[in-house]
């Protein structure tokens, strides 16, 4: 009894072993099929490999002797992802420069998995975002590394630029990877275009322009201006870049929560208090005591001391919902 | 020709060196001239705080055939070295004998002192006197190391016989202990312990006769050593105000923790911290008038210790920044005003103004004093300044100290003592003679500065730097 | 008339004396809130770098100063502290020490530390009065001397016990620009050699003299541009720069580099063209020829791209070394994030966001625009100069909020004039009384046009020639002198609005007042080594567990023990604790403080491995969970993580430490890399027993794993009362050449053994 239960066990076992042997082989074509399939596919479309499920299990099965980098990406419209969008132009750009750097190419391959045409791998490695870029070192060869895990591009932190991933290559497979920007020449023209005109421009009314140059008001405005854009946080705004306004579920927030937090939109409102406050000012020193008609006078101080207390108290206002502690106001 | 003579020289002066160090190196042996029998020797060794207190009766006869009135004591030097204090008085009539520090055995390592009666003693009569001594770090923990909340163990060891120069005939000895569990202590024949005294008894013992006693007993209290305090006491007239402070340097040489410090341990053991022997604060207190209190180390305020005023006194309950374990050290300083009134007074009769330090050290937490400094700062101009000690202190310095708006310097008195212990802690007076007028100095000093940076500035207003017209 | 036997010029003069007097007690006694609440104690981190260089100083004289290698910092490489620091603090405190103790006065050292800052505060006050009052009038001075004396934006960084450069750095900045001003009105060199010392002074006090030495060539360079050029210009800058520079190389910290560093190259560059340009103003006195005209400005301007051309090309070559970090970072905003975390890493060097603005100077903030205003009215040398520190100020002040300190005195300068001109304008009251001011402000106003009119001569003389700039100038100047003459006719006719006018704006003043009293005493006035916090029953509790730890360094562990804390508490822990360390705030050395973090970012074996490297004996880490403390290790770690991958880009990886998610945790979710760190090993240990079960940590709002944290190469040696300060001590190698790991497992081994025997 137990001993034929053995031998169906020991039968079972063997015949399922010959069949995966058998799976094996079918599935696994030889390293110089895969390199001169990806040869081929790598020339005919500039530098780039457009993989699909198979393929890419296909490439990425061991053993490598070839390096290769995968961006798992989704360029359909309907999905609408931007950064896709962004990085694909620099992946091809660094593809093309690749191929024409005159390196062996053999080294390194650049491969393009769109989600349509590969769903399978991204259920398979759990990726719910695009794009994601992995790096497979080779294991076999020269140059085979003895990591089996993929390396993972983080655009979070070296960002979308060709140069960073550029850069990130060299120092995964060793040779410099090159960026090769094609020379844009319509752009240049332009901008020498443009040049030209406004020289002949300012050729053209030297004499105006060169009044307002010498004008102390002009000088005035602008420093004044720059002045104004500095003490209401613009350099905060240019530096950690927030959003203009805040519109949480309907209803829109010009003021951001928060001491050391601002909105775009907030600190415009803030320059304009400040320099409401300080031409009222002007205006009691300057303009007003010119006046020769007294009651003109009296109506002409009445109102920009006026404005001056209202707009001073906004700012009050404003700065104790900035900062809830502060005790002081002024009327509201 | 030269080179002789000068080889001469350097012989001789080596030779001379040679004789020199042997000279230094000769070893004197004391012979104590046997005119006295101990005829009752009763010894009461007390080791119930970290301090070890001897108390020591001797019912000593003159076998001499001629009167004397000097005893010779020894103590060896290993003991010598803590020795705190020693004193000798008659029995009956309590009358304080002197005692001095007598020649130096350094073939048997002992120190004699020479004990003088205030009388002769004629042949065959018999004198009681009592002679107490005290000495300090004679306990080591054993063991060494202890866990943070572990109990803590004594070592004591002593000569089981008392040292005495001469023979003794009858001999008794007590020891006292603060527990009643004893570890283990030296048995032998007519040794009884009832509780937490240990007594012996021997007859006809000969003057050097020695032999290990040992007492291995627990102990748990904190053994606090103060490095070293330095008392200051400014005394201004001005401010008719004395200012104290007293800086301490304290050490933990109860046994050592064991591994390192655990906050959770302590935090969890919170309730049973009074059974360890691990120190966490001390009261201080201070004269009831004492103000402007103020309590810091080396990096500023102890925020951990606070002030309570009661009537009579000013207690500060004075807490480290950490509790101290067995090894561990803490330095800090604390200070206060007071109305001078409460302590110096003027005499009329001599003139002299008297100043009384209430006590030479705090008593501070049965503590042990490695070395003790005191300065009295007088004020500036004091003159012909005594001082009167109840007892010898190590060194007596009499300088000048200068300090916010001095010309020539205040005068300063500084006192040095080794091995402090309680007993030291008694009052005693500074007296010194100080003119009214003196007190128009710092006023006259102050301005005149003033005067002169105005004169200046008038001078300098009313010069002309132009070059040219 | 007469008041107290006095005439009003004598009366005036006493009056002004004695009010400068009370504004400096006022700037004086303001900054004193944190002695009277807590003690006279050193702030914060930098001090205590400070104030230990100064105890040395003052123990061992100034050549050993000089000369002095401090072996117990940056351990093993050690640092030459008198080659690296700004001595100008230091030795003033030495030197007032010194004076002090000479006249038998016995200050504590310490208490001159802390005290420094306010009393030169004291003396900015000063300074900003004769600024003023050498631009407008003595009355602005005063005004200006009130405002810089408790504008919050200057106590933050000078309250009694933040001893540090800043303190009196300002003073001295303030006093250079008066004395330049003073320089260029007189033209005088006597008065260009004293800028010149008290430039010296500054480069000796404060690495911001870079802002000196480009703010006063960019003046003159505007000044030329305006067509401004005069012997006065040419007499001052020429003084000003060859002994400046001159004095400034004699420190050791600053050495070549006023010939090396592109900071300094734009004062090199004015004075060659300024020395070309007063040749070309002599030649042209003699030859007259319009061709020559042409000749002399086009020399000028080759002169001027020859120069500029060459210096590009010098720092391409690399015989100048180009912009710092610290300074570049200014102009190319993003740079230090990706490149210098350690810069970027600290908080008073992120952008201002406006509430700070208005928090630190309130309503100086609108009337600082004003008062820029004012100066474009009457555009003499003097505003120029204030319009040009006004506007670069600024940009700095909103680039870094540490430089809001530049900004404060300009804000004050202009507020004060405003304010004043108005006043001016709405007190004048009848005819007989306006005389007298007038003539008061007169007296100043002639003199100018007196300087104007010098200086217009030699304009119209050009123009009469040549130069349009000039002709342009003449017309502004004689614009200007109108405008003055008009201003003298302003009449405000009705007294009600003259009432209106000016109880508004004195009760702007007393809510200015207020302001910077509230925001003094609240925000400005913590001592940061302790923290306060208040019991049930009011009483104030203080948390002093930074110097419990300290403490117990100093006296338990042995005096050459090594400590490894993350950089922020190096100078604390040299300064309190006397025991050397291996970083600390002087961030000279990134690959070390790289080396830091990684070993707190790093496995327990790893880290063991780095700290046997350096003989650390005890390891230091402030963990804030129990308290909610939030400025701890484990919020700091984040910063540890990138310097430290930023040198070791392999053993380090950032992402290693984000959960999936991308988020930062601590509790179960924290990723495996996260629960290896010792960093965090060290912060939780026995963390969850003093709960009995999960610990809350109450910074993180989080709950702590439950699984028992096991540390084989590290053991607790000191956790504070609050926890806040945990140190731990590295073990030996094992006895017996086991793996401290094996070690520990044999130990608890043996206890189980133990408590088995134990329970049969």
């Amino acid at each position: 009894m137990a001993t034929r239960q053995a031998i169906v066990s020991l039968f079972i076992f063997l015949v399922f072993n010959i069949f995966l042997l058998a799976v094996c082989h079918a599935a696994k074509p030889s390293l110089e099929t895969k390199v001169s399939a990806l040869n081929q596919f790598s020339t005919n479309n500039n530098g780039v490999v457009e993989l699909d499920s198979d393929l890419y299990d296909e490439f990425v099965a061991k053993p490598r002797n070839y390096s290769m980098i995968i961006l798992l990406t989704a360029m359909e419209p309907q999905i609408n992802c931007l950064p896709c969008k962004e990085f694909d132009p620099e992946f091809r750009l660094v593809a093309k420069s690749w191929q024409w750097s005159g390196n062996d190419l053999s080294r390194l391959y650049f491969g393009s998995l769109d989600f349509k045409k590969g769903r399978e791998v991204y259920a398979k490695l759990h990726l719910n975002n695009a794009p994601t870029m992995f790096y497979f070192s080779p294991t076999t060869g020269p140059y085979a590394k003895e990591v089996s895990e993929p390396d993972k591009y983080e655009f979070n932190r070296r960002g979308f630029s060709a140069e960073e991933f550029a850069s990130y290559l060299s120092g995964h497979v060793g040779i410099k990877v090159p960026v090769k920007r094609p020379i844009n020449f319509f752009a240049i023209f332009t901008t020498i275009f443009i040049i030209l005109g406004t020289l002949a421009v300012i050729k053209l009314i030297f004499s105006f322009i060169k009044k307002v140059f010498q004008n102390r008001n002009t000088w005035a405005a602008i420093s004044l201006v720059i002045i104004l854009m500095m003490i209401s946080g613009h350099m905060w705004n240019h530096i950690r870049s927030p959003p203009y306004v805040m519109s949480n579920n309907g209803q829109i927030s010009y003021i951001a929560s928060g001491f050391s937090n601002q909105l775009g939109m907030e600190s415009q409102i803030v320059a304009m208090m400040y320099a409401i406050c300080a031409s009222s000012m002007c205006y009691l020193m300057f303009h007003v005591p010119k006046i020769e008609d007294s009651t003109k006078q009296r109506f002409g101080i009445y109102l920009w001391t006026g404005i001056l207390v209202g707009t001073f108290s906004f700012i009050f206002a404003l700065f104790r919902i900035k900062n809830p502690g502060y005790p002081f106001r002024l009327f509201i | 020709m030269k080179s002789p003579s000068l080889s001469f020289i350097v012989l001789i002066v080596l030779s001379i060196c040679l004789i020199h160090n042997t000279s230094a190196t000769t070893e004197n042996e004391i012979i104590i001239p046997q005119y006295w029998i101990n005829t009752k020797f009763i010894r009461t060794i007390d080791i119930t705080t970290a301090v070890v207190r001897e108390n020591i009766a001797i019912l000593a006869q003159n076998v001499h055939n001629e009167p004397l009135r000097e005893y010779y004591f020894p103590i060896n030097e290993n003991f010598d070295v803590h020795l705190s204090y020693i004193t000798v008085k008659e029995k009956k009539t309590s009358k304080i004998f002197n005692i001095v520090k007598a020649d130096f055995d350094s073939f048997k390592r002992i120190q004699f002192y020479k004990i003088i009666f205030d009388r002769q003693i004629d042949p065959h009569e018999k004198i009681v006197f009592i002679m107490s001594t005290a000495f300090i770090h004679m306990l080591t923990p054993y063991p060494v190391e202890i866990a943070q909340s572990g109990r803590q163990n004594l070592l004591f060891r002593g000569n089981l016989y008392g040292n005495s120069a001469y023979t003794t005939e009858q001999q008794k000895t007590t020891i006292k202990l603060s527990t009643a569990n004893v570890i283990s202590y030296t048995k032998i024949p007519g040794v009884s312990r009832n509780g937490n005294t240990i007594i012996y008894g021997f007859d006809k013992k000969k003057p050097d006769d020695y032999e290990e006693l040992l007492v291995h007993y627990e102990f748990q209290q904190a053994l606090l050593t103060i490095k070293g305090v330095r008392r200051d006491f400014e005394i201004s007239h001005w401010g008719n105000n004395l200012a104290v402070e007293e800086h301490y340097n304290l050490t933990h040489d109860g046994a050592k923790l064991k591994g390192q410090f655990s906050r959770l341990e302590y935090q969890q053991t919170v309730y049973t911290h009074h059974e360890t022997i691990m120190a966490r604060d001390f009261l201080l207190v201070l004269p009831g008038h004492a103000s402007e209190v103020y309590y810091r180390d080396e990096i500023g305020n102890v925020s951990t210790s606070r002030l309570r005023k009661e009537r009579e006194r000013t207690i500060l309950e004075f807490k480290p920044r950490y509790p101290l374990f067995g090894g561990w050290n803490y330095t800090w300083y604390y200070g206060y005003n007071v109305p001078l009134g409460d302590f110096l007074k003027y005499d009329h009769q001599t003139g002299r103004y008297i100043f009384q330090v209430s006590s030479f050290i705090d008593p501070f937490h049965n503590a042990v004093y490695d070395k003790a400094q005191i300065r009295i700062i007088l004020p500036e101009g004091a003159s012909n300044v005594k001082v009167e000690l109840p007892f010898p202190v190590n060194k007596e310095t009499h300088t000048v100290f200068k300090t916010y708006f001095d010309s020539k310097g205040r005068y300063l008195v500084v006192l040095d003592k080794y091995n402090v212990v309680q007993e030291h802690s008694s009052p005693f007076l500074v007296s010194y003679e100080y003119s009214t007028l003196e007190l128009l100095r710092k006023p006259l000093v102050a301005s005149t500065f003033f005067f002169c940076g105005f004169l200046l500035s008038m001078v300098y207003s009313r010069m002309e730097f132009r070059i040219g017209k | 008339m007469k008041v107290l036997g006095l005439d009003t010029q004598n009366l005036s003069a006493l009056l002004k004396v004695v009010i400068l007097g009370l504004i400096a007690a006022v700037a004086l006694a303001s900054r004193l809130f944190s002695i009277i609440r807590f003690e006279s104690v050193i702030h914060e981190f930098d001090p205590w770098f400070n104030y230990r260089t100064t105890r040395f100083l003052v123990a061992n004289g100034f050549y050993e100063f000089w000369n002095w290698f401090d072996e117990r910092s940056w351990y093993p490489l050690g640092r030459v502290v008198g080659g690296t620091v700004y001595p100008g603090l230091m030795v003033t405190s030495a030197t007032i020490y010194n004076i002090l103790r000479t006249l038998n006065f016995t200050v504590d050292i310490r208490n001159i530390c802390v005290l420094l800052a306010p009393l030169f505060s004291a003396f900015t006050s000063v300074a900003a009065y004769l600024l003023t009052s050498e631009i407008k009038d003595s009355s602005a001075g005063l005004l200006a001397a009130a405002f810089i004396g408790v504008a919050p934006g200057y106590i933050s960084r000078s309250v009694a016990g933040s001893y540090d450069n800043e303190g009196i750095a300002i003073f001295l900045l303030l006093f250079t620009f008066y004395l330049w001003i003073k320089a260029l009105k007189e033209g005088s060199a006597y008065w260009g050699a004293l800028t010149a010392l008290f430039y010296f002074y500054m480069v000796a006090a404060w690495g911001g003299y870079v802002f000196i030495i480009n703010l006063i060539p960019l003046h003159a360079f505007t000044l030329i541009l305006m067509g401004r050029f005069s012997s006065r210009l040419y007499v001052a800058y020429s003084s000003f720069y060859i002994l400046g520079t001159l004095m400034s190389m004699q420190i050791p910290f600053v050495g070549f580099q006023p010939t090396r560093t592109s900071e300094h190259m734009a004062a090199l560059g004015i004075f060659g063209l300024i020395q070309i340009i007063a040749f070309v103003e002599f030649a042209r006195s003699y030859i007259s020829s319009n061709q020559a005209q042409i000749l002399f400005k086009s020399f000028v301007v080759l002169s001027f791209v020859g120069m500029l051309s060459g210096l590009v090309l010098l720092t391409l070559g690399g015989y100048i070394a180009p912009w710092t970090g610290r300074f570049y970072s200014l102009w190319d905003t993003g740079y230090a994030k990706k490149f210098i975390p350690i810069i970027a890493s600290v908080s008073e060097h992120q952008p201002t966001a406006w509430p700070s603005f208005f928090f630190d100077l309130e309503m100086l903030i609108f009337l600082f625009p004003a008062g820029i205003y004012l100066c474009f009215k009457e555009l003499r040398d003097d505003h120029v100069f204030l319009i040009l520190y006004g506007i670069t100020a600024s940009y700095f002040a909103g680039v870094m909020v540490r430089l809001m300190l530049a900004l404060t005195p300009v804000v004050c300068v202009t507020s004060a004039i405003a304010i004043s001109r108005l006043f001016d304008i709405y007190l004048k009251l009848d005819d007989t009384d306006k005389d007298n001011t007038s003539a008061k402000n007169n007296k100043p106003a002639i003199e100018k046009s007196n300087t104007s009119a010098k200086s217009n001569k030699s304009a119209i003389e050009k123009s009469s020639r040549k130069g349009d700039a000039s002709r342009s100038t003449s017309s502004s100047t004689s614009k200007s002198s109108e405008k003055k003459k008009k201003s003298e006719q302003f009449r405000i006719l009705g007294f009600d609005t003259r009432i209106l006018v000016i109880t508004n704006f004195f009760f702007f003043l007393v809510i200015f007042t207020w302001h910077c009293t509230w925001v003094t005493s609240n925000a400005y006035s913590s001592p940061s080594i302790v923290l306060a916090s208040r019991q049930a029953d009011g009483s104030q509790y203080i948390i002093d567990d930074f110097r419990e730890a300290y403490y117990w360094l100093r006296k338990n562990t042995d005096y050459s023990s090594k400590v490894m804390s993350w950089w922020d508490y190096g100078y604390q822990i040299a300064g309190m604790a006397d025991r050397a360390v291996l970083v600390d705030n002087n961030t000279w050395n990134n690959t070390h403080i790289a080396t830091v973090g990684k070993a707190m970012s790093s496995s327990e074996d790893v880290a063991y491995q780095i700290m046997r490297r350096h003989d650390v004996d005890y390891v230091l880490i402030i963990f804030g969970g129990l308290l909610g403390y939030s400025g701890d290790d484990i919020n700091k770690f984040l910063w540890m993580i990138r310097i430290a991958e930023g040198v070791y880009p392999n053993e380090v990886r950032e992402v290693n430490f984000f959960t999936p998610r991308g988020e930062y945790r601590v509790d179960d979710e924290a990723t495996p890399t996260m629960r290896n760190s010792i960093m965090y090993k060290m912060s939780y240990y026995n963390y969850n027993e003093l709960f009995g079960g999960q610990g809350q940590d109450r910074v993180r709002g989080a709950r702590i794993p439950a699984d028992k944290i096991k540390l084989d190469t590290l053991e607790e040696a000191y956790t504070t009362e609050n926890w806040i300060v945990r140190i731990y001590k590295v073990k030996n190698l094992d006895n017996i050449g086991r793996s401290l790991e094996q070690a520990g497992a044999f130990e608890l081994g043996k206890k189980k053994r133990k408590r088995v025997k134990r329970a049969n």
